[in-house]
Order: structure tokens, then C-alpha cells, then sequence
């Protein structure tokens, strides 16, 4: 009941909040000044946030397509300095950019970029072209080592991820493809032929076998063709590795949207589209990963033209993916425009975040026209309500018309709020009245005051990163649950600092690292509104606490019967309450007093006979505090 | 948008009083008044806030006071509770009231319209309105025990916004579609051919504009798309599960309140029933050749020559045919004398196409109005603030503080409100029915139906009519450069948007072809967005004027009048007009509500058989929204009829022809049954229990009672159950 009673005010809480624009654009304060410069075209603009010089203040990768990349440095101050002409990046000249990935792909500390490319383009002359690989040489400076390591296949690419697909702490690449091949024809429309030049592409997955990228798509059973508009490595079984998903346009004339599930340890794949229900024939342009209902399995947003599918986890159930969108609240096929009009919607980047940090996810949705045809389309922000998506549109800071693609989520301020970052395309054709087409926009979050946790993972065996590792936060009962982005959104790669919104909570009372290619790391009773940095194998956090938890004493530990705890000096006299739940926040034993709570000596229960080995927690709460304890059941 | 407010400027003056005299409950419902002006028009949306800010407003002057029931606080509506823990009255109730109903209102509107287009001008608006009053918005505790007015305002509207949430408005995803598509492609406004109908027995959307797709699809843009089909599923105030039928259209589940039957289809096996649909829209086509101011028809429009309609008069061989005149206007000759003044009215001679427009205009209630619903509540302000008015509930007893008057009357309006629309949208979303453009260009497009020698037969198409619907001939001017459109049905009516350049253009009446009639309306609304049978306006203006009768206790306005002045060139708002000042004037609020109806057919979106279902419908819903909410005025909660006991108790007939004799019918078992019927002034007037009850009834014999509502409450040990009861 108490936790109910918790839980229902909470929700107001957040209700109330509706009192200022959530967002403010500080693109100009902020020193960015950037458009991604389409070619012809539909196609582009991505952006990856990176600490390059790994000095806690996050910086933005921006493809620039036909024009130039920026790399943004964040100079801790509210602004951004655009150091890509110093920090090398040769190779780019006329190489028209997509999307943008980074990871630690040779494990020394330092991030590299991979930046996906459709062609060259000189004059009239048009070629394929390479990706492009970017080695980070710790001085500011980045090496073109695309050839070295084995990634100068001639591509048509939009989309890339990141993630490592055996385990080895090296992360692994997909690399999504659109079309066969393209000269580079503008002539009635862009659009997609299932046949001839235009036909849809092969992808491209690699494994990084440390130092050098081997192309196995065929190995792992990756042998589709398909508009490809990119990809996520996610594990959407649980079962502790790297799943892919694979989101294509024109799903409905070639092939739809594909689900890999990763049968590690052998090296493949086995195609479950059909069977999770996620082979959608759509105009699928971008993916958002988030548990938006807190059942601990993740849930996925497949932008689109018109309505987006939300596609819900079955958990253990034998069910396919469910599309609720309508439902939740999150399908919008027309939009109002500021002007009133309503229009198709277009869809890109689309993240999950708990920009409020009322503990669910939100959902933010950039749309864009297709261009070069222009018909304002506004981003949408989609506030999670008790598991029902409501809009905040013009009053939230967010509602921009201009030509969206790419959005990622940091918190470039560290405040403790996610900032949003999203990139616009530069209109095609001279625009006559349709408005102002704004580039590369920053929002940054205005705030609150709730509480928050931030958690940056620093592989041992793992990426160095953490990318696909997978945090969960136990707080108020709830579990949080985040995987560390390897690139997803539309051509895009959110923080891999995962960020987590704590409403009032004082404390979190438990945190798990399940670190991808193994092992899992615990740590109890963290202070809020803090960046935690945890090592694997190393224990974090914990130590800052003892002081406090030395207060209740929990033996036998391990324990076989019968439990005793020892409350100590805690003030009882509040109303304390005992609860004793399973790894998985799920209360099993709960004991609320005011009066005898601990005070004729230690508190003693006897253990079910049912309850089944492991690890357990017992939580002492009174008004003043949150203890939490570990014990082990035999 | 200016007009608008001209209107709400012009209500203002003639109230001679500022709003800083007005109650707070006022201030507020004139700020939600403003707030929908610069939203979307959407009926459905807007009556569900208006219903939810009042009844909201009523619990912040119920539970800091001592008289009444809350109607959400402590309460259950569908599967949600409102948990409440009674509060201690402060000192000063006043000052608490006034501070929990302007947060509550506050949190509403800013909740309910973040997303409007005029968003910006709505939170100054409401800013304002709350540092004027001395309220610091950013004051958002909602810990009310023990804490501060405010805080209960803000708990309430957080309950009310959860509520709203799963209430099956669908307002978390802004209140769009789950289900329900439309089988008919969009007309597109631009190209007048209008081949896209599938099946011209329902409804078209309308397509005001088109893209190229990705693919180089032409797609049609600001397509809107049907409001609140599924608006049947939404939490109603008093609508009665007895009334309701649910059915399944194609997976989709359509839940229908008062169903009034299939309305005409074209293309019927029963051909008398084809006819009537053509004569329905063929009607909408001649009505809109009255719009010309200088056709030399004079009409006096004063309530000497106008109104006093009877909707439940017996229809003859030609149905609702006999209702609605050739001529215009319907069978209501106007009443002799000004019961008030007993003074005959004083005639007022206008051109007929002055009147038609300004009518047509005047109810439009489309783009930057207050929808409908809020037009009933502007006219219930003018009413609340005529200096003949007295504020008696029923027209009896002592006169009402102003803010119990102005609470108590928007909780009934707005539950009515809210009914309306939720009946009448259930209704359009279950037929689905054709629009009067989709139809009468169809069938005109279809060519004609009279006879099978003329040219251009075919059994959709119009029936032609001397002077009103002909074929183009080779010498007419509408035949065309290369004689394309001979043959083709032309219709006299008003000539549309092509023939206004400017605002003071005027385009007149003359033949058009009829695949390229327009309604009076807008360009760029033209129709609104959803089904025509049954009308929501008809409904709505019904309902409220019902609701103000059984209210004010009187049928007729303060004064045995009402009017409204549409300024000579000033008023219309697409064309120039009117010729001549025009005072709109009714003697009773059934007037005005009959005139609204009419309106919708001279302004060229609903056929007459979309009206008469909808008054109808509305007289009911009015009646029982009305009975429903003044319930919640007694200081104990009555029995609310849902649980199994109160089920078994049914009270009929109801209203009973005093006279006549009432029924009250127990279940079996009838020990402990009392029974007590009360006048709604509180005198008990009979006392007695259902032992002394013949096989289950109790019987009344009304002879002794005098007209009016009665109050029957049976009780059952702790249960009650009580039911209006009116005599007439």
C-alpha cells in the first residue's frame, strides 16, 4: 500500500510540472553553427556524442553530408568550439557524409568515430565512396585508418552501431546499406526501385577482432537486401548479448525490418522477424531503445512516415513484439504545424529519455520533410504519463519545424537533466515562403529539481565504453533499466553515459552492471545527483555508505532458516518500515510498525522454505533514512 | 478571430458591468471561453472541458462549504476513484473557494491547452489572470490536508488530468483515432470531380490542399481527419446504460447512446427512401439560393413572426418535409404577445439573404469560436448578468450569491454540454453519414434521376425541379468553352468562394454547376470535419436551451427577449454584409436553439433529417443531464443507481402528465423499503414504505401534485436511491 501511495504522488508530481517551456534553444549561445548540407536529397544527418579528449565534458560529432563534418568541442561553459579543421579528419573533401558511430575500437582509452559516406562527389562526377574510419591519436587529433583496418568497401551506407557481438571486449560493427548503386541521378524524384542500380543493398557487420575488421555478414546468416536506414544492437531476449535489429525503408516493396537474434556463443545470427513480429513493411527510418513500462525488458520506437510503430516487449511471454502506438498515445500520422495546418508526419531521430527525471521514459521524435520537397513538420515530445504518452508540443521548447534527421540525447551541462541535440538538413531548393529552415538545433533542459544518477562505465573485459552493457537502478520499488548506446536513433549515437531520472528518491538503493560478454557487478545505497564512473571488477560506491549500513546488522549471512536483523540505532519512533525484496525489487516480506519495529532486540524471521537460493535485500526505511542490505539465502 | 471577440465585447457592454464584478467561477469559464477561441475548434474536446473546469469548480465550492456532494472529490467515475480526505473548513470559506477554484481552473487550462496553437496567448492570459487575483502559480504543493486551498485546487486538477487520461477521450494521444478510418477517399476541395466516393451514403473527408510523396504519390495535405468518431466511449455525465447500444463496425466497437435509427440512403432498395435522401440534400441546395440580400424577399424576423416551434407536433404524410418550408425557415409563426410585457413584439423587416448570412455566421461556431457548448455558455453569461434577470434556482425561492448561481449553472450546463456531445458524436461515428457537399456534388455529378429520356440519367443522380435544378443547356452560360458541362445538373444557390476577391466582394445567388456547389461557410473550413447525422449543433443548442429552461424555472430569456445586433457591413466575415443592420431576437431559449438548427442548413452542412433526430435527442439529454446533476445539491450523497439493490428500483413514467399515475417498482423482497417524495425545495410531501405495495409498486396518483420536479429517494437500510421525478 505504502508504495502505492508513493508511487500515486509521484505521478502528480510530474503532472504539475507542466508550469514552463521544458526546453530552451541555446543553439546560438552555445557557438553552433551547422547544417547538414543534403545531397539532392532525403538522405542524411547524423550526429554521435563523444568525450574525445576525455575531459567530462561531452562534445558532438555532426556529419555535415555535401559540406563540411563539425566536431563540436564542449568547452564547459555553455558553449562549443568547432575544432574539425584541426583535429585532421583528412580524406573528407567531397565525400558527402551520413551518419556518425563511436567506440574505443583499438582499447586504448581514446574514442575513434566511424562516419558512414554514400559517394564522392567532384563536379558532375559521381563515385562510391568508402566509409571512413577516424583513430583517435589522444593530441586532439584523428587518423584516417579506414584502409588498415579493413573498412574501405565501396557502400552506399546510412546507418551504423557499434557492439560487441562475442563478448571479446572489441566492439563489433554493422553498417547498413540503401541502395546497390546510385550514380548519383536526380531526375523525377528520389526514390527506391526494387530493381537495377537502385535496387536495395547488402549490409555490411563486421567483427573487430582486435585491431582489424573482418566482414562475416554471410557467417552470420546476414544475407538480406534491404533500403537500409541502419541498425541497433540491442538485447531484446535478455539473455545477456547483443541482438541486432536491422530498419529498413520501403519495408513493404523490399524487405521489412529485421530482427537478428544473437545465438552467442556460436558466431550467427537467426533471423526471428516473422516470429517476433518485427518484420513491419514500413518507411522505417530510426529506432529508439527504452523500457518505457519498467517490466525490465526494452521496448522499441521505429520512426516512420505517418504513424510509428511502438513496439512493446513480451518479456517471457511466447508472444510476438506488440505495436501499441496507438494506444500509448505515441502515433501521430498528421501534425499541426505552428500555422495551424495539419501535415503528413515524417520521422527520424527518435530517443527515450527521462527528460523530466520522473523515473519513466520520455520519448522525443525530430521530423523533417522529406526534402527537397519542404512542408514544415515539428519535432514531437512525448511525456510518459503512467504509461500513457501525452504531446507537449509548442509549449515545450521542442516544437521546430525545420528539416530534422538525427537527434541524440547528453547532458552537455551536466546538470543532470538530458539536453537534446538534433540535426537539420539545409533546404535543397531556394525556398521561397515556407519558412525558416533552422540548422543543427541544441535544447538544452531547462531542469527541475529532482534528483538524478549518472553512471559512465569503464570496461576491463567489456568495451571500454560499456556499450550494449546493460545498468539497472533499483529505486522506490521500480527498476530502471538502460543499455549503453552503440549508435541508434536515426544515423545517430546517444551518450554512453546513462542517465537516470530519480524523482524525490534520496538514495538508490541498488545498482547492477550487467556487463555485456559476462559479468555482473553490484552496488548498494548510492547517493543521488551524482556521476558514478564504474570500473569493472572493481567496487565502486559501496564504501561511501558503510558508515551508515554499519548501522543494521543482518546475520546468519548466509542464511538457511531464520534471518536475524538487528536495527540498531535507528530512530523507529517515525513509523520504520521492513521490507525484504528479490534481485528483481519484487517485495517478498514486508513489516511496517511504529512502535515494536526493533525494539525488543533483533528482528527475527524465519525464511519460507520456498523462497528460492540467492541473493536478497532487505531494505530498512524510516522518514529519515533508506538502509539497504545484502544477504544470501542458501 | 476580431468578430469574435466583438461579439464577447458586444455581450459585455450590454451586461453594463466589467468582469471584475463578476464571480470567480466567472472569471474562470470566461478565461476557458477565451482559451478554446484560440484553440482548434473542436466541439466534442471543448465540452468535455467545459464540463470538467466546471464540475471541478463545483467541488471547490461544495467542500468549502456546507451544503452539497462533491462530484469528483471522494468519488468514483468509470474505474477511477478520486481519494479524498475531508478537510476543516477554514474561517473564511470564501477566500478558500476562491483560491482552490482558481488553481484547480489554473493547472486545467494549462494542462488542456499546452498544445493549442494559441498557447502563448492563453497562459498570459491566465498568468494574468492569477497575479490579478494574487495568486503565485508556481505554489504547486498538492498536499491539502492541513495545507492551503491551493494545494487541493492543484490535487484536484492532477486527479481530474489522471482521470481525463482513461476516460476515454483518448486525450493522451490528443484525443485522435484508435479505430475507426473512413471508406471514402478525400474530395479534393480544389478539383471539383468528385469521383472519389465509394459509397455516397457516408462520410468524405476533405482535402484542402496536396503534396508529392517520397514515391511522387500526389498525397493529399490538410486532410482533417474525422473529429471524435469514437467520442461514444467517453465517460458521460448521466447518460443512462438503458439508453446506450454498443456495435461493432469493422472490429471497431461503437458505443451509442439515444440511437435514433438508419437516416435516408441513396441508393436504397426502398425507393421512397432514395427520394428522401435526394429531397434532404436537394433542400440544402435551394436554402442556399435564399443567401442573396437583394432577391426582394423581406422577412420580419422578431419573435412576433418567428419561432415558437413545436418539435414534438405529429408528422404527416410528407414527414419532416412539413417542418421546413421551400421558402426557408420552418412552421413556427411567432408568438402574439411578449409574455413579460404582454405587449405584441415589434416587427422587424430584413432581406431574407441578410438574415440567412447572418444566421449562418452567428452559429457557425467553426474556426476561433468557442465551439457549440461554449456558445451556450456565452449565452447563459448574457442571461446571468440581464439586469431583469433574478438568480433563482428553478425561478423559486430566494435569490442565489452570485458565485452558487454561477457554479451551480455550469455544472449542469456543462454536464449537458458533455452528454451532447457525447451522444451525438457517438452517433455521427456509428452512421458515419455523407455531408451535404459530398452528396449534392455526387449526385450531380451522377446527373439526374427524374427521367430516364432526359439526357444524363442515372438513378444517383439529382431530381429536377423548375428553377432550382435543371441540365445545362448548350446555350447556357455555364456550358462551357467547348460545351463540356452541357448536360450537366446546374443548381441555383449561393455561387461560392470563386466569385469573393475580397471581403467586400459578395458572391451572390445565381445557377452553379452543381459538382461545383459550396456551402456558406469558410474556405478554409467549408464543411467541419465529421459525420453529419445527426447534427452536433442541434444537439448541443437543444440540450443547453433545456437545461436554461428547467434552471431559470422560465422558458422565455429576462424580458421575453434576447437579441444580438449584427452591424450593417460589418458583421460577415468572407463576404460583404449584411445589407442592413440585423438583430438576431428570441423570446424563448427553445428560439434560439431552433434558429441554431436552421442555420446549419442555410449555412449548407446538415440536411434536415440530421435536425430533427438532434433536437430531439438533445430536449432528453438536457432533461437528464439536468436532473442527474441537481442531485449532487443535496447535502447527503444520494444513491448514484449502480449498485445491484438500486438497480432493481425503477420509477416511470417520467415526466408524468400530472394526473396521471406514477409507478415505483421494488424488488422482491420489501421488507425495510421506505419511500419519501420531496419538492425540490426540500417539504416533504409523501411518506409511506413498500409494504403497503401492490406486486412490487407503489402507485401514485399525482392528481394532488403540483407541476414542477419532485425528489423520490427510496432507501433500504443504508442504501438510497433517489430519482427527479417532474410533473407536468
Amino acid at each position: 500500500m505504502r508504495r502505492i501511495a508513493f508511487i500515486v504522488i509521484f505521478i502528480f508530481a510530474c503532472i504539475t510540472s507542466f508550469s514552463q517551456s521544458r526546453f530552451a534553444d541555446v543553439t546560438e549561445t552555445a557557438g553552433i553553427d551547422h547544417y547538414f548540407q543534403v545531397f539532392q536529397g532525403i538522405f542524411g544527418g547524423g550526429a554521435a556524442v563523444l568525450d574525445f579528449d576525455n575531459d567530462g565534458w561531452e562534445d558532438v560529432f555532426i556529419t555535415g553530408g555535401a559540406g563540411k563534418d563539425a566536431l563540436y568541442k564542449n568547452n564547459g561553459d555553455g558553449t562549443f568550439s568547432n575544432v574539425i579543421d584541426e583535429a585532421g579528419f583528412s580524406g573528407l573533401e567531397n565525400i558527402v557524409t551520413q551518419g556518425v558511430v563511436c567506440a574505443d575500437v583499438n582499447r586504448d582509452g581514446r574514442i575513434d568515430i566511424f562516419i558512414t559516406t554514400i559517394a564522392k562527389v567532384e563536379g558532375d562526377k559521381f563515385t562510391a565512396s568508402a566509409n571512413f574510419l577516424f583513430i583517435n591519436d589522444g593530441n586532439g587529433k584523428f587518423t584516417d585508418r579506414t584502409r588498415s583496418y579493413g573498412l574501405d568497401q565501396l557502400s552506399f551506407s546510412t546507418g551504423a552501431a557499434f557492439g560487441d557481438l562475442n563478448g571479446d571486449g572489441y566492439p563489433d560493427l554493422y553498417v547498413s546499406n540503401f541502395f546497390n548503386r546510385f550514380d548519383g541521378r536526380f531526375d523525377e524524384y528520389i526514390g527506391a526501385i526494387p530493381e537495377g542500380d537502385r535496387a536495395p543493398a547488402h549490409d555490411l557487420l563486421y567483427i573487430n577482432s582486435g585491431g582489424n575488421f573482418i566482414e562475416v555478414s554471410e557467417s552470420y546468416g546476414l544475407t538480406h537486401t534491404g533500403f537500409g536506414f541502419g541498425g541497433v544492437f540491442t538485447d531484446y531476449d535478455n539473455d545477456g548479448d547483443m541482438d541486432l535489429i536491422i530498419i529498413n525503408d520501403f519495408g513493404y516493396m523490399a524487405t521489412p525490418n529485421l530482427l537478428y537474434r544473437n545465438e552467442f556463443p556460436q558466431s550467427t545470427f537467426t533471423d526471428v522477424s516473422k516470429l517476433s513480429g518485427f518484420d513491419l513493411g514500413i518507411n522505417a527510418m530510426g529506432v529508439g531503445i527504452g523500457d518505457y513500462d519498467m517490466d525490465g525488458y526494452m521496448d522499441y520506437f521505429i520512426s516512420n512516415i505517418s504513424s510509428s510503430p511502438f513496439l512493446i516487449n513480451p518479456g517471457k511471454n511466447n508472444a510476438p513484439f506488440d505495436n501499441r502506438t496507438r494506444q500509448l498515445g505515441t502515433s501521430y500520422p498528421l501534425i499541426y504545424t505552428a500555422e495551424g495546418e495539419m501535415v503528413s508526419t515524417i520521422s527520424w531521430g527518435t530517443n527515450f529519455f527521462d527528460y523530466d527525471n520522473d523515473m519513466d521514459l520520455d520519448l522525443f521524435i525530430a521530423n523533417g520533410s522529406l526534402n527537397p520537397s519542404i512542408v514544415p513538420n515539428p519535432n514531437l515530445l512525448l511525456e510518459n504519463m503512467n504509461r500513457q504518452f501525452v504531446l507537449n508540443g509548442p509549449s515545450s521548447g521542442i516544437y521546430d519545424e525545420s528539416i530534422g534527421r538525427g537527434s541524440v540525447t547528453f547532458d552537455f551541462d551536466n546538470d543532470g537533466y538530458l539536453d537534446l541535440l538534433v540535426v537539420n538538413q539545409s533546404p535543397y531548393q531556394e525556398l521561397n515562403s515556407e519558412g525558416d529552415m533552422k540548422g543543427v538545433r541544441l535544447y538544452r533542459n531547462l531542469g527541475g529539481d529532482k534528483n538524478w544518477l549518472k553512471v559512465k562505465l569503464s570496461g576491463e573485459a567489456a568495451d571500454k565504453n560499456g556499450i550494449g552493457s546493460r545498468i539497472e537502478v533499483y529505486v522506490g520499488g521500480n527498476k530502471l533499466i538502460r543499455e549503453i548506446d552503440g549508435g541508434s536513433s536515426h544515423l545517430s549515437q546517444n551518450s554512453t553515459i546513462a542517465h537516470f531520472g530519480l524523482e524525490k528518491f534520496a538514495k538508490v538503493d541498488s545498482l547492477i552492471v550487467r556487463w555485456i560478454g559476462g559479468t555482473d557487478q553490484i552496488l548498494y545505497d548510492l547517493e543521488v545527483n551524482q556521476l558514478i564512473e564504474i570500473k569493472q571488477g572493481v567496487i565502486t560506491g559501496l564504501t561511501r555508505n558503510f558508515p551508515i549500513t554499519s548501522k543494521v546488522l543482518v546475520y546468519p549471512n548466509p542464511v538457511t532458516q531464520t534471518l536475524s536483523v538487528d536495527i540498531g540505532e535507528i530512530n523507529k519512533n517515525n513509523g520504520a518500515t521492513l521490507e525484504i525484496y528479490t534481485q528483481t525489487g519484487q517485495v517478498i516480506y514486508r513489516l511496517q510498525s511504529t512502535d515494536h519495529l526493533g525494539r525488543k532486540g533483533p528482528i527475527q524471521w524465519q525464511i519460507p522454505s520456498s523462497m528460492p537460493s540467492g541473493i536478497y535485500f532487505i531494505r530498512i526505511k524510516t522518514r529519515t533514512e533508506v538502509i539497504t542490505k545484502k544477504f544470501v539465502k542458501n | 478571430m476580431g468578430i469574435r471577440v466583438f461579439i464577447f465585447i458586444t455581450f459585455l457592454l450590454a451586461s453594463r458591468e466589467c468582469l471584475g464584478d463578476h464571480s470567480i467561477a466567472r472569471r474562470w469559464n470566461e478565461a476557458l471561453l477565451q482559451a478554446i477561441r484560440n484553440d482548434f475548434a473542436r466541439p466534442t474536446v471543448h465540452a468535455r472541458n467545459l464540463f470538467h473546469l466546471s464540475a471541478g469548480m463545483y467541488d471547490t465550492w461544495v467542500v468549502y462549504g456546507s451544503h452539497g456532494s462533491p462530484y469528483f472529490l471522494g468519488e468514483q467515475h468509470g474505474e477511477y476513484s478520486f481519494p479524498y480526505e475531508k478537510i476543516t473548513l477554514p474561517k473564511d470559506v470564501k477566500v478558500a473557494r476562491e483560491e482552490a477554484l482558481s488553481y484547480y481552473c489554473y493547472r486545467m487550462i494549462r494542462f488542456r491547452f499546452r498544445n493549442s496553437p494559441g498557447w502563448e496567448k492563453t497562459f498570459q492570459l491566465i498568468d494574468n489572470l492569477m497575479d490579478e487575483l494574487g495568486y503565485d502559480p508556481q505554489f504547486t504543493s498538492e498536499i491539502y490536508v492541513e495545507g492551503r486551498p491551493a494545494a487541493l485546487g492543484n490535487y484536484l486538477a492532477a486527479k481530474v488530468i489522471e482521470f481525463g487520461l482513461q476516460d476515454g477521450s483518448n486525450e493522451g494521444g490528443s484525443y485522435q483515432n484508435l479505430e475507426y478510418a473512413p471508406i471514402n477517399e478525400p474530395m479534393v476541395l480544389r478539383n471539383p470531380v468528385i469521383p472519389e466516393i465509394v459509397n455516397p451514403n457516408r462520410w468524405q473527408p476533405l482535402a484542402f490542399d496536396t503534396f508529392i510523396d517520397q514515391n511522387g504519390n500526389v498525397m493529399t495535405a490538410g486532410t482533417p481527419p474525422f473529429l471524435s468518431p469514437e467520442w461514444g466511449r467517453v465517460i458521460p455525465f448521466s447518460l443512462n446504460e438503458e439508453d446506450l447500444n454498443i456495435y461493432q463496425v469493422n472490429g471497431m466497437e461503437c458505443l451509442v447512446y439515444h440511437d435514433p435509427g438508419e437516416p435516408f440512403f441513396l441508393n436504397s432498395e426502398n425507393e421512397s427512401i432514395s427520394s428522401a435522401f435526394k429531397r434532404n440534400f436537394t433542400l440544402v441546395a435551394n436554402w442556399s439560393s435564399h443567401l442573396d440580400p437583394s432577391d426582394g424577399v423581406i422577412w420580419d424576423i422578431s419573435p412576433g413572426a418567428m419561432g415558437n416551434f413545436d418539435i414534438h407536433r405529429t408528422l404527416g404524410n410528407d414527414g419532416l418535409f412539413e417542418l421546413y418550408l421551400d421558402q426557408g425557415g420552418d412552421v413556427g409563426t411567432g408568438y402574439s404577445l411578449n409574455p413579460k410585457t404582454n405587449q405584441p413584439y415589434e416587427p422587424q423587416l430584413v432581406p431574407r439573404g441578410d438574415y440567412t448570412r447572418v444566421l449562418a455566421e452567428f452559429w457557425a461556431d467553426g474556426p476561433s469560436s468557442e465551439t457549440p457548448p461554449g456558445h451556450w455558455f456565452s449565452l447563459l453569461n448574457y442571461v446571468n448578468d440581464h439586469p431583469l434577470f433574478e438568480k433563482k434556482f428553478l425561478g423559486k425561492g430566494e435569490v442565489l450569491d452570485p458565485l452558487e448561481w454561477d457554479i451551480k449553472s455550469y455544472f449542469l450546463l456543462g454536464g449537458a454540454m458533455h452528454d451532447a456531445a457525447i451522444t451525438a458524436w457517438g452517433i455521427k461515428g456509428y452512421y458515419d453519414y455523407v455531408r451535404p457537399i459530398s452528396a449534392i456534388r455526387y449526385m450531380s455529378y451522377m446527373g439526374q434521376s427524374s427521367d430516364e429520356t432526359l439526357p444524363n440519367y442515372h438513378p444517383e443522380g439529382m431530381e429536377l425541379m423548375d428553377g432550382m435544378v435543371e441540365l445545362v443547356e448548350p446555350s447556357d452560360p455555364l456550358s462551357g468553352p467547348e460545351g463540356e458541362n452541357v448536360g450537366k445538373i446546374k443548381l441555383l444557390a449561393w455561387k461560392g468562394h470563386e466569385y469573393i476577391e475580397t471581403a467586400e466582394d459578395q458572391a451572390g445567388v445565381g445557377w452553379v454547376l452543381g459538382e461545383e456547389w459550396w456551402p456558406y461557410q469558410r474556405p478554409t473550413f467549408v464543411t467541419p470535419p465529421f459525420a453529419g447525422y445527426v447534427s452536433g449543433h442541434s444537439t448541443f443548442s437543444r440540450a443547453a436551451a433545456k437545461v436554461m429552461t428547467l434552471l431559470t424555472g422560465d422558458e422565455y430569456f429576462p424580458g421575453g427577449i434576447a437579441e444580438f445586433v449584427a452591424g450593417k457591413n460589418e458583421y460577415l466575415v468572407f463576404e460583404e454584409g449584411p445589407s442592413v443592420d440585423v438583430v438576431l431576437q428570441w423570446a424563448r431559449y427553445y428560439d434560439a436553439a431552433d434558429q441554431c438548427s436552421l442555420s446549419r442548413i442555410w449555412g449548407g452542412i446538415h440536411p434536415p433529417q440530421d435536425d430533427l433526430p438532434a433536437r430531439l435527442i438533445g430536449e432528453t439529454v438536457g432533461a437528464e443531464a439536468f436532473n442527474f446533476g441537481v442531485r449532487y445539491f443535496e447535502d447527503v450523497i444520494l444513491g448514484t443507481n449502480d449498485d445491484e439493490w438500486g438497480q432493481s428500483v425503477s420509477f416511470f413514467p417520467n415526466p408524468v402528465v400530472k394526473g396521471d399515475e406514477l409507478y415505483l417498482r421494488f424488488p422482491t423482497d420489501r421488507q425495510d423499503i421506505d419511500v419519501s417524495i420531496w419538492t425540490i425545495g426540500g417539504a416533504l410531501v409523501y411518506e409511506g414504505n413498500a409494504l403497503t405495495s401492490q406486486n412490487q409498486k407503489l402507485i401514485f396518483d399525482t392528481a394532488s401534485f403540483r407541476s414542477g420536479i419532485y425528489v423520490v429517494k427510496v432507501t433500504h437500510k443504508l442504501d438510497m436511491v433517489a430519482k427527479l421525478i417532474r410533473v407536468e
